[in-house]
């Protein structure tokens, strides 16, 4: 076997409610600003869903000159193409400086919600003369009537592959669908990629929005969206007395991963060390049942050993904090059992309200904020955290950032199948 | 290992029939697809649903294909003995390839219907929508038809407290699974890996879409004829369903406890055409690089390939494609490997595919049997390898490839070989 390599962040791309590009996104963090606003846009016509962090002055056509690809492509492939595009050029590479089959890719995505209405006209066409849904007729009719790419809109792995035409990336490729640590577990598992020698480089993140009738009802039907009535900017708020949910919002993240050697070799400007990464399953059936925190810390503890790192040695943690209470304070639970001996050093922040929640993306942005405070030495307050719920006693940054340094900060990111990734990012 | 197929529900059963040449494709039966442009599939048969929900209420919701990937892990579990004890839970882990469920049709097409719209560019009223979807689609059922819940069930059932993930990967999961797998125990994460896939696609909006993209036979009228990989009248692949599990492990942990083993994974290449959405490179250069990384990583040339069980789907495209491929790397020997495809028998189980072709190539050790590719009659031009026509043939196999490649330009290969106790 190899000796394990290094392996560094030499770029980021992000498309948030923020903005296009990391700047905008962590600028706002710094300054607990939520991009929340009022869900009217949407034009969902839903009295119950009230707030969402949506993307403004998106225009694919800006990140993506083959017209018609984008017809080829929904809304999260859109967006993982446009973070690739800039994940590349933050790390100044370009086709002439990288060999195509020594990058990969590895993004985090679930399934993509239909486009209703697209799926609508051959469903619709499935009705027979009293209205009724008739698997004849659709057979017969409704199929023949869909657009004829329609189902390679909505494949899992279409993100991951779109970003490899696009970028002609033809190493190895992989799609991570583990519920919201899908995009975390895709960076991990880059990051072995090139830590094994597969590659040299690998484009890893994640891409997700459920801003559409499908997502928002499958989360309503779950009870986990928050419900609160308050400004939209201040609504979501984790960790506080107040949580009571998720409000959604929609984005990608892409980082440029990529040995040291070959970072070093050009000449990069390296943003952060990635040192660490663990994964595990919580043990309990019912993934929101408050009493098993035991998955979660082992995810962390395996990702502080693969760094061959002490609790001691973490600055901070960027903590999962979704908002639904029970998860708040199973978190909690598990970070108190593992960090409480060095709670004096620790800074928790939590960033999920500037975006809204990016479900199977949040992994992606968040972890540029992870790497963003090692490279900066400032940690962005826990937005919209006033008075904490008490069974969530955490060193939390509240208020305003914190300037100090930061050597190592670790990720955590919990999905919903009780899916648990850590990630630990090291000042380079 | 352990298997779902639709040749049977356990290894032993798909071996038997695959060896015997027979086809597990028939009329589709899991819903009226009597209008649709393709009607026939590989479904699975006589499977035991109320087995598993007897003794695990939590999974009154699953989908279909979750079952499959249970009863495939619980046959492999009992196989490599891993009762407790056997593995330290906490180095146990779990990398898989399952799918999703599809839609929940019925609730989903209720809404819909209630929620059309008369007139205008709007087909869907999304507030109707909203309203109706929470009458009368299920939580837990909306919850189930995710792609990580299949993982989630295992690890529970399984005790799995080591790594876990889950790739989807279109037609390549699995093989990328157990590759992956492999690569984590060759690192030191786990002493025990469950790898493999399942995933079912025969539902309606799964059998339209790959009927849109011309990708499905139409040989309605001869289901046990439609899937034939390399015949010169191959008119696209026949969906399957089902599960592959495989038990990997490191070898000192699997010595240590006796554990009878049934070869090696010793290659796993994965590259990416970035070619064309629609279209593979008409090189196949990234399928023809995944070969050539599987056998680096084994150590091992085209002189040692004993068995390629190929993608083979059936559809014009890829078969004389992986043909070129195949004679691309493999020189002057080419013309001598055996080249089967057993989606001939099985259909295409997307998803779960290369699951079950690997444990495939790890019978084909076991028994020197290669299995066949069936409804092989007119040689096509552009396909002239070693097919192993119609019928098993016994040949000893010590290395065997395994081909995988995903709809997109995902391109795996494993390297499987013989255990010689060394």
């Amino acid at each position: 076997m190899t000796e394990k390599r290094r392996v560094v962040i030499t770029g980021f791309g992000v498309i948030t409610p923020c903005g296009n590009g990391w700047e905008p996104y962590w600028e706002a963090a710094l300054h607990g600003r939520s991009a929340i606003r009022s869900a009217d846009p949407l034009k969902l016509n839903c009295p119950s869903f009230k707030y969402a962090g949506m993307l403004s002055g998106f225009e694919p056509k800006e990140f993506i000159e083959n017209r018609k690809s984008i017809k080829l492509m929904s809304r999260e492939i859109q967006m993982a193409v446009a973070a690739s595009r800039l994940a590349l050029k933050d790390a100044k590479l370009s086709p002439e400086n990288y060999d195509p089959t020594r990058v990969g890719v590895t993004l985090g995505t679930g399934i993509i919600n239909n486009d209703l209405d697209e799926i609508g006209v051959g469903l619709r066409n499935g009705l027979d003369e009293n209205g009724h849904f008739s698997m004849t007729k659709f057979g017969q009719d409704g199929v023949r009537s869909l657009f004829p790419l329609w189902f390679l809109k909505y494949l899992p792995n279409m993100p991951a592959c779109h970003v490899s035409v696009a970028n002609h990336l033809r190493g190895p490729n992989n799609t991570i669908t583990t519920s919201s640590a899908a995009s975390t577990q895709a960076i991990g598992e880059a990051y072995r990629v090139i830590e094994r020698g597969d590659a040299d480089i690998m484009l890893a993140g994640g891409t997700d929005s459920k801003l559409n009738a499908m997502g928002i009802s499958r989360f309503q039907l779950l009870s986990l969206l928050s419900t609160r009535e308050a400004s939209p900017e201040k609504v979501y708020c984790p960790f506080d007395k107040k949580h009571d949910g998720i409000v959604l919002g929609e984005g990608a993240g892409i980082l440029v991963l990529e040995s040291l050697e070959s970072a070093k070799k050009r000449g990069a400007l390296i943003h952060a060390e990635l040192a660490g990464y663990g994964s595990s399953s919580d043990f309990n059936y019912d993934p929101r049942d408050p009493d098993d925190f035991t998955g979660k810390r082992v995810a962390i503890r395996r990702a502080l050993e693969d760094a061959s790192l002490e609790p001691a040695d973490v600055d901070v943690l960027v903590a999962n904090g979704s908002g639904i209470p029970q998860e708040d304070i199973q978190e909690s639970l598990a970070v108190h059992s593992f960090y409480s001996s060095s709670f004096k050093k620790l800074h928790v922040t939590a960033v999920k309200p500037v975006t809204g929640n990016l479900v199977y993306a949040t992994g992606s942005i968040e972890a540029v904020v992870a790497a963003l405070t090692t490279k900066n030495g400032q940690v962005p307050p826990v937005t919209n955290l006033e008075s904490p719920d008490p069974e969530c006693p955490l060193p939390f940054v509240t208020d305003k950032a914190k300037s100090c340094q930061v050597n190592v900060a670790v990720l955590n990111t919990f999905g919903l199948g009780g899916q648990n990734a850590s990630l630990v990012f090291k000042k380079c | 290992m352990g298997a779902v197929t639709p040749l049977g529900n356990s290894v032993r059963d798909t071996w038997l029939r695959l060896t015997q040449a027979k086809s597990g494709i028939g009329p589709i039966t899991l819903f009226d697809a009597s209008r649709f442009p393709t009607r026939i599939a590989g479904e699975v048969k006589g499977f035991s649903f109320e087995k598993w929900l007897e003794r695990n209420p939590p999974l009154s919701c699953a989908g279909r294909s979750t079952f499959f990937a249970l009863q495939a892990a619980a046959e492999a579990y009992k196989g490599a003995m891993l009762e407790p004890l056997a593995v330290n839970p906490n180095r146990f882990g779990i990398y898989f390839g399952a799918g999703d469920s599809g839609i929940d049709f019925g609730p989903f097409i209720k809404t819909m219907v209630a929620s059309f719209t008369k007139e205008g560019a709007e087909v869907v009223d999304k507030g109707k929508y909203l309203q109706q979807a929470s009458q009368n689609m299920s939580a837990l059922r909306e919850l189930e038809n995710q792609p990580f819940m299949t993982v989630t069930h295992l690890t529970r059932l399984f005790d799995i407290r080591g790594p876990v993930s889950n790739c989807l990967t279109a037609c390549a999961a699995s093989s990328q699974a157990i590759g992956e797998a492999f690569e984590w125990i060759r690192r030191g994460d786990a002493d025990v890996m469950m790898a493999g896939g399942s995933h079912s696609m025969i539902y309606p909006m799964g059998v339209a879409g790959f009927s849109l993209l011309t990708a499905l036979s139409t040989r309605n009228d001869d289901p046990q004829k439609a899937s034939r990989p390399f015949d010169k009248k191959r008119d696209g692949f026949v969906i399957g369903e089902g599960a592959g599990v495989l038990i990997l492990e490191d070898l000192e942990h699997a010595r240590k406890r006796k554990a009878s083993i049934h070869g090696e994974v010793v290659g796993y290449g994965s590259t990416a055409d970035a070619y064309r959405l629609t279209d593979m490179d008409p090189e196949g250069r990234g399928a023809a690089r995944a070969m050539e990384i599987a056998m680096e990583k084994a150590c091992v040339g085209p002189q040692n390939i004993d068995y390629i069980n190929a993608h083979g789907t059936s559809t014009a495209v890829n078969d004389s494609l992986e043909t070129l491929v195949i004679k691309k790397v493999m020189g002057d020997y080419a013309p001598k490997i055996p080249v089967s495809s057993t989606k001939s028998m099985l259909g295409h189980m997307i998803a779960a595919a290369g699951g079950v072709e690997a444990i495939i190539c790890l019978m084909a050790m076991r028994d020197s049997m290669i299995p066949p590719t069936i409804n092989y009659e007119e040689p096509d031009p552009d396909c002239d390898l070693d097919y192993v026509p119609n019928t098993a043939r016994r040949s000893n196999v010590n290395l065997a490839l395994s081909n995988s490649f995903g709809f997109g330009g995902q391109n795996i290969c494993l390297a499987l070989r013989r255990y010689d106790g060394s």
